[in-house]
């Protein structure tokens, strides 16, 4: 059963106030500018059509209804507000886009004609934009970069080239990925604890440290004192007097060896010299009772020898003197020669008589008893006078000795007690009274000792000292708090360093970390760590923000674009099928007389003929126009089932040329007779007398003409 | 030993909101009835703009059970508070870092808040009072800097705990005042406001219980006289927008997890963006949907709402919409939610 409009009912409609349009199935609608006529297709579009919401509509639609047969049993009523429109009694196959019925039913002005651009052929495009929503999706897809249409979503990744918006989001999420590591970072290495804890350890090793260092100070304060109080020690023990001591005791003990040698040989000497004093006596008496016995005469020849011999040597002295002298020299050489003769001639005699006399005159008794004795005494037998005296010249010898002997034994004894003397002074001011000489020795080398040991322990204190390595001025005479121990400073200063190198390293870890939050923030290295962290957060939650923002809007492009792309195949596919339905071709029939089917051939519409196919822009502009409103007819048809439906035509002619007004009128009659309902509505004169003409010639009762 | 936590009530006055100190009073009152051994409030408990300690010491005298000891630590927004400006029995107030026993085997720490100092370098000074593992953190600060989402009522960053921190001195756990939302990142929970300060604080409120020989951190929820609640809805030009909308609303005012009876104490609100044929439905399904509570404003936020009456968008927007939701994309943050692809979507098949 053919649809149609039966009856158009509304009121407050603009100018048009309250009216009832009842439909044939041939309707004209006049109306001059301003009038209305606007509203009036609003209202209908409104009214019928799913589609229409989206159509401009003007303000001051008033209420109504629109009531259509051929849905139903019944009569059907549409109202602007209702949510029953006209596509609801069509089933939709769910493909592509749903019906837009208005699209196909309501033909605006100028829609039917073919613009300068498609006046060649009716393409592809050109179809799709009467037949379809491509137009828009083409509009939608205008907004989507190529790179997203072409890019898919795989595992919950975006694939697609590193271009545009593709490319944005990759450098975003590289963005977020440093941030997020550097985040890491900062949760890792942003301790203030460790840097905390490491100053706090090295707080109390700096205790302890400082107590050692004072304690070393101190320790070699007490070091200086137990130097100072040896060195004052040393002081009573005065090297100078040592030495003097030892040199005197030395002296002393090599005098008395000395003495002891002398006293030996003294001895001997004293031995030897007992029995000159005898030997001498017994000598003289010997020679006494000898010179007794040779009388006075001996004794003047013994004179005048002397006298003799100091003349001559008197004479020569003289000679010497008077050498200068002429003459004498003679006189007095051969004078003292003479004197000289004489005098050695006397003594001889002298000599020789005086041995005579004397043997004579000893007795032999004390001769005997002499030698007697002298045995006794040495051992041996005298030998007479000339033993005895040669006996007692030997012992004149050993006595003059004994006597130097006991000299020396004297002044050496002297010297020996000086030395014990001034030993016993010096042991005395060194501290030692009142020492037996035999213990001066050991005394002295106990001094010796005790000053060698306490140098050796100034020495030992000074390597201390020195290892200490506190200068002078730093000693601390006031205790330390703790005991100085050289291992345990040496693990403290070496602990210390090693504290020194973590905190160093925690806080070059630490302006590391800064420097490359700076990076990404851009603040000054300066800024407290609270803001940097802030800002870091800040760029962070920005970052993230744009990444979600971009990613969202890529991924509801690509959503749109595959849609689109879906929808566009179905649209398409829903237009090929279209094409070959055989309610378009007995559309074509019905319009053009001729039997017709249509299909796509390298995008351009072919028009299969009986005798011949044709491409749609071989065909005459009339031709054309048939074609499509054929097209659009079809179509409509199609969806409704093969019923006819109703065709409004807003003014459609509007712009097109009398001559071809008139063929577009023929158009709508030849539509009409197949069974549709046309309505067209118009401000034009010239199409409203085609129209009324052409209605009440062909239509006669089912023509209505309204005028607003 | 049981210990109760809470944190930033933000006292001010019992005139200007009534509403913080009757939170305080219910966690003090639910203290008694959970056997809890200690409260413990990190931090804020006072606000910075206005303080009345004669209001707190009337409403903890009412309510504190008999013998609970209280320790309080100051915060950001009460950093002078001291146990000398507060007047009533129990009550403790740690200015400086200190080591409390909590049973015989575990030890709370409680680092006040310090301005312009880090929550880890507090740690090391007491540190060897604690035994690894067997300690709480008790501080007020922030954790976590690159993790947490933002507070709109404490911007900037304020004595932070760091990672590395809690690796070094090894708390069992770390129990936080400053952030409003609650938050839990074992070892490190955040207990929140118990009562919301403004709407940015939504959701039902708790305070933490602490059981020191289990070592769990259980949730308490408090009677908070005051409930806020924030909802984003996108809307689609779908083929029912009323029944679409209301569905949605009934399903996140489930998600509240409302007790029954406290609908009234409810302050929500709502934005509607997206796109919806009939905007007056969108706002009479929204305010009947959401009837039983108050809006936050006038009503539902429609200001990024727009008209869509095109059926071929329309068309096209619930196929992008099947297709949003079939999509498999990952979740949580920064990824965009569905709702976020969806709104994105829309706008690119309505051009704006």
């Amino acid at each position: 059963m053919p649809i149609s409009i039966e009856k158009i009912v509304f009121e407050n409609l603009g100018p048009l106030g309250e009216r009832t349009l009842e439909l044939g199935r041939f309707n004209l609608i006049y109306g001059r500018n301003e009038t209305g006529k606007t509203h009036l297709i609003e209202f209908l579009l409104r009214s019928l059509f799913r589609h229409a919401a989206a159509w401009p509509m003007r303000a001051g639609l008033g209420q109504g209804k629109v009531t259509v047969r051929g849905l139903a049993e019944d009569s059907t009523s549409f109202t602007p507000d209702g949510k029953e429109k006209l596509e609801h009694y069509w089933e939709e196959s769910g493909a592509g886009l749903p019906i837009n019925m208005a699209r196909l039913l309501v033909v605006k002005g100028a829609e039917l004609e073919l613009t300068e651009s498609n006046t060649v052929g009716v393409d592809r495009a050109v179809l799709k934009a009467a037949l379809s929503s491509e137009a828009l999706m083409d509009r939608i897809l205008d907004h989507i970069p190529a790179t997203v249409r072409e890019a898919t979503v795989v595992d919950g990744l975006i694939e697609a080239h590193q271009r545009g918006d593709i490319k944005t989001r990759s450098a975003l999420q590289d963005d977020r990925q440093r941030l997020s590591d550097l985040s890491d970072q900062v949760e890792k290495r942003y301790a203030q604890g460790r840097l905390r804890a490491l100053e706090l350890s090295k707080a109390q090793f700096q205790i302890e440290l400082a107590q050692q260092l004072e304690a070393r100070r101190h320790a070699a304060y007490q070091l200086q004192q137990e130097r100072a109080a040896i060195q004052n020690k040393r002081t009573r023990l005065p090297q100078e007097q040592l030495e003097l001591l030892e040199r005197d005791i030395g002296r002393h003990q090599d005098k008395q060896s000395e003495l002891g040698r002398l006293r030996v040989k003294w001895e001997e000497a004293k031995a030897e010299v007992e029995h000159y004093p005898w030997l001498k006596q017994a000598v003289e008496l010997w020679e006494r009772r000898a010179l007794e016995a040779a009388g006075k005469s001996s004794s003047l020849s013994a004179v005048a020898a002397g006298v003799f011999l100091i003349l001559g040597l008197g004479l020569a002295l003289a000679g010497l003197v008077l050498d200068l002298i002429p003459n004498a020299n003679l006189i007095l050489a051969v004078a003292s020669v003479g004197s000289f003769v004489l005098g050695l001639g006397l003594g001889i005699a002298y000599v020789a008589r005086t041995r005579r006399q004397v043997s004579a005159a000893v007795n032999a008794a004390e001769r005997g008893q002499i030698e007697s004795e002298f045995k006794r005494r040495f051992g041996r037998a005298a030998g007479g006078l000339a033993g005895l005296k040669a006996r007692e010249e030997s012992l004149r010898d050993f006595q003059a000795k004994f006597e130097l002997q006991t000299t020396t034994i004297a002044e050496s004894g002297a010297e020996v007690d000086k030395l014990a003397n001034s030993v016993e002074r010096l042991m005395k001011s060194l501290g030692a009274d009142k020492v037996a000489p035999d213990a001066w020795a050991k005394t002295v080398k106990q001094m010796r000792d005790w000053d060698t040991s306490q140098a050796e322990k100034m020495h030992r204190i000074e390597l201390r000292l020195s290892e200490l390595g506190v200068d002078e001025s730093d000693y601390r005479s006031e205790p330390a708090a703790t005991a100085f121990s050289a291992e345990r400073l040496t693990e403290l200063e070496a602990d210390n360093l090693q504290q020194n190198l973590e905190i160093r390293e925690a806080q070059r870890d630490l302006e590391n970390l800064k420097q490359e939050i700076t990076r990404e923030t851009g603040d000054d290295i300066g800024a407290p760590w609270t803001e940097l962290l802030e800002n870091l957060r800040e760029r962070r939650r920005e970052v993230d923000r744009d990444y979600r923002t971009a990613t969202a809007r890529i991924l509801g492009q690509i959503g749109v674009a595959q849609v689109l792309e879906r929808l566009r195949a179905e649209e398409d596919e829903k237009i090929r099928e279209g094409l070959q339905a055989p309610e378009l071709a007995q559309i074509i029939s019905e319009i053009s007389g001729q039997r017709r089917s249509l299909d796509f051939e390298g995008g351009e519409l072919i028009i299969h003929g009986d005798t011949a196919d044709y491409r749609l822009s071989e065909l005459s502009t009339g031709a054309r126009e048939q074609v499509l409103l054929a097209l659009r007819m079809g179509f409509a048809t199609r969806l409704a089932g093969g019923e006819p439906l109703f065709l409004l035509l807003d003014d459609a002619f509007q712009h097109s040329d009398w001559e071809r007004r008139e063929r577009l009128v023929a158009q709508v009659v030849e539509l009409a007779e197949a069974g549709w309902q046309v309505t067209y509505l118009t401000m034009d004169d010239h199409l409203r007398d085609l129209f009324q003409a052409a209605g009440e010639q062909t239509f006669g009762d089912e023509f209505r003409y309204h005028e607003i | 030993m049981r210990i109760a936590i809470t944190a930033d009530l933000h006292l001010t006055t019992q005139q200007d909101h009534p509403e913080r100190f009757a939170a305080l009073q219910d966690i003090l009152r639910q203290c008694g009835r959970l056997d809890v051994n200690r409260l413990i409030i990190a931090g804020d408990l006072f606000d910075q703009t206005q303080q009345n300690y004669a209001d707190f010491e009337q409403a903890y005298v009412e309510a504190r059970p008999e013998g609970l000891p209280v320790t309080v630590i100051p915060g950001n927004h009460d950093p002078e508070l001291t146990s000398g400006a507060l007047a009533v029995d129990g009550l403790e107030v740690l200015s400086e870092p200190a080591v409390r026993h909590a049973g015989e085997d575990f030890d709370l720490l409680f680092v006040p808040y310090k301005a312009g100092t880090s929550m880890g370098e507090h740690l090391p000074p007491l540190q060897t009072q604690l035994k690894p593992g067997r300690w709480g953190l008790i501080s007020h600060g922030d954790w976590a800097v690159g993790l947490r989402a933002p507070d709109s009522n404490e911007p900037g960053i304020y004595m932070p705990l760091t990672r590395a921190d809690l690796e070094a001195h090894n708390p069992a756990v770390a129990l936080l005042g400053h952030i409003h939302a609650p938050q839990d990142g074992p070892p490190v929970y955040y207990p929140g406001s118990p009562c919301p300060l403004d709407i940015n604080e939504t959701g039902l409120r708790r305070f933490l219980i602490l059981d020191t020989e289990s070592l769990t951190v259980t949730p308490q929820r408090v009677d908070s006289p005051r409930l806020y609640f924030n909802e984003t809805v996108v809307m689609l030009p779908v083929e029912d927008e009323p029944a679409y909308l209301r569905a949605d609303l009934e399903r996140r005012v489930q998600d509240w997890d409302l007790p029954e009876g406290w609908e009234d104490r409810v302050q929500q609100r709502l934005r509607v963006i997206g796109y919806a044929s009939d905007r007056s439905a969108v706002e009479t399904v929204a305010r009947e949907a959401l009837a039983d509570f108050a809006f936050y404003g006038d009503g539902p936020d429609l200001s990024d709402l727009n008209h869509a009456v095109d059926s071929d968008r329309i068309h096209i927007a619930r196929q992008v919409r099947d297709w949003v939701e079939a999509l498999e994309w990952p979740a949580g943050e920064p990824e965009p939610t569905l709702e976020d692809i969806t709104f994105e979507a829309l706008r690119v098949i309505w051009g704006n």
